[in-house]
């Protein structure tokens, strides 16, 4: 049987948290606090081995509570709950030792396998949440560098790598030095190059600019 | 028909009746003429000033930087006007070199038109601008407060009575009943979603416990998700502290952006950068969409334009560069004055 503290401020939620939980067979309620200050109170008289803790409450909000739980032994796993998918927040609550986010809109279909997950010391992510991260993930890949770059990153590259001047760009590009600039810097950061020469060598590298055959010719035509 | 005696008689009247100081004097500044407003304003009578220095009526450094600009109207021959501060007086100044038969600059006259009102009158209408700005996110952060707490909870709740009328009817053996229960479920769920993406877009989450560029990388990936348009975020790590007016309006470029990219320019990809260079946070937002004729279409979008207020309310700059078939870019700079970073 896994025992069960649920942490959840609005009443009728918490009810129907309670309820679904208690309909498993292998999960039992043992504790019901409405704000984190009760919630550790029953953690330390209880011994929980799971947590149900909602992110947004009264007195220690949910993260709050979670980070307070930190030096309490035996310290029950932590399944969190939250109206938001936000990224930040995601971190936040992993990082303080959660073992399950879960939205409040699939709590209906996602809440017993979290708990069930939490007991055995696995994570467990609402599905939406999984998506962000994979998101996240493939944004970051470092096999992209090139795709980090949006058309006008890449055009203003291309033109810098041909010997253009700052001033050339944006003239024939129609906008400002300042903004050329810019986008040199924000290209530069992107390709993890802290200087010209770099950036030059990098853009040939990744095949932005394929050789140097198409070099502005200098000198009167 | 006027005499020219008659006529030169009612040119200095017009002069006097000008409200605008008027003064003519010689490229070494001795007086030659100043009308009744420049009398007053020099609080001085008409035969004092006369024949007088006019540098030395303007504290010292004010008389260099006026000596300066009038040497470089008379050696360039063309007039100068610049906009100059007296402690709380603000004036437009016209400076204009006069020209003799043979060519050559003889005198210069000055025109001095007091636009302090005009000033203030732009001070107050930022002031209460800006604070009909802040009034409006306080409202809108109340809105989203009342839709998590009351709606929000309260559909959370029903989704979960719903799954228990659903196993009781299920295990009571009304199989069919159950799947309507279930569908109806699916129903409340969908609603929660439209309502956060709603919270989401009305609220920014707060700058106080997350740096705004965690909080926009955040909303960028939430956006994506949500649009299906591929956003790749890009900022530099370490970045000043900024206000919350700021932060937000960094907040709301992003929505606006995505926005457009979305419903108007149909973009499968957008760029967004976020940087601190030469004392200004910078933001970009590049899609590559559709674009527009900026000349064309000049309801380009009333957000973008509540968009441009807002940056040029925190005396920050905005730009869009667009073209059709060449995607969107909007860029937004705000200045930091605390050159903390952290």
């Amino acid at each position: 049987m896994i025992r069960i503290v649920v942490a959840e401020d609005h009443q009728l939620v918490r009810q129907g948290i309670v309820k679904l939980l208690e309909s498993a067979d292998d999960l039992s309620v043992v504790g019901e606090a409405d704000n984190g200050r009760q919630a550790i109170e029953l953690v330390v008289s209880l011994h929980p081995d799971v947590m149900v803790l909602d992110i947004a409450m009264p007195q220690f909000d949910g993260l709050e509570t979670l980070i307070r739980l930190e030096g309490i032994r035996p310290r029950p796993q932590v399944v969190m709950l939250s109206m938001h998918a936000d990224p930040t927040m995601i971190r936040q609550a992993l990082q303080s030792g959660a073992l399950g986010y879960v939205v409040k809109q699939s709590v209906a279909e996602e809440l017993l396998a979290a708990v069930r997950a939490a007991k055995n010391g696995s994570m467990f992510l609402s599905s939406e949440i999984s998506g962000i991260i994979a998101n996240n993930f493939l944004a970051e890949s470092p096999k992209n560098l090139l795709d980090r770059l949006s058309p006008r990153e890449s055009e203003v590259v291309k033109q810098i790598v041909e010997g253009y001047s700052t001033r050339e760009i944006a003239d024939g590009l129609r906008t400002s030095v300042k903004t050329v600039e810019k986008q040199r810097r924000d290209a530069m950061r992107k390709l993890e190059v802290d200087n010209l020469a770099s950036l030059v060598r990098v853009s040939l590298e990744l095949g932005l600019v394929i050789g140097r055959a198409n070099r502005k010719k200098t000198g009167p035509l | 028909m006027m005499t020219k005696l008659v006529k030169e008689k009612f040119a200095w009247e017009l002069l006097d009746a000008f409200p605008n100081a008027v003064e003519l004097f010689e490229p070494d500044g001795t007086i030659l003429y100043v009308n009744k407003a420049a009398s007053f304003r020099y609080g001085k009578p008409e035969n004092e000033l006369l024949g007088a220095n006019i540098w030395s009526l303007y504290p010292p450094g004010q008389a260099a930087h006026r000596k300066t600009v009038v040497n470089k109207a008379v050696n360039s021959g063309a007039p100068i006007q610049f906009t100059d501060r007296c402690e709380e007086q603000w004036v437009d100044v016209l400076i204009c070199p006069v020209h003799g038969a043979n060519g050559n600059v003889e005198s210069v006259v000055t025109y001095t038109h007091d636009i302090t009102r005009q000033i203030r009158a732009e001070e107050r209408l930022k002031l209460v601008s800006l604070q009909l700005l802040t009034n409006q996110e306080t409202e809108r952060r109340r809105i989203a407060q009342d839709l998590h707490d009351d709606i929000g909870q309260s559909m959370t709740a029903l989704i979960l009575t719903l799954k228990a009328i659903q196993s009781d009817v299920t295990v009571a053996g009304h199989k069919t009943l159950g799947e309507q229960v279930k569908g109806t479920i699916r129903i409340v769920e969908e609603m929660m979603r439209h309502i956060r993406q709603v919270l989401y877009e009305l609220r920014p989450p707060s700058f106080e416990t997350t740096t705004p560029a965690k909080v926009l990388e955040a909303l960028c990936s939430s956006l994506a998700l949500s649009t299906g348009v591929r956003a790749v975020f890009s900022s530099q790590e370490q970045l000043p502290t900024m206000s919350n007016a700021q932060a937000t309006a960094l907040y709301r470029l992003v929505q606006e952006g995505m926005n457009n990219a979305v419903k108007h320019a149909k973009a499968t990809s957008v760029w967004i950068n976020l940087e601190y260079a030469e004392g200004e946070i910078n933001i970009s937002f590049e899609d590559d969409g559709e674009g527009f004729d900026l000349t064309q279409r000049v309801e380009y979008g009333l957000g973008l334009e509540g968009l441009r207020e807002r940056f040029l309310m925190l005396n920050g700059n905005f730009d869009i560069e667009s073209a059709p078939g060449k995607g969107t870019r909007i860029y937004g700079s705000l200045p930091i004055v605390n050159q903390k970073t952290g």
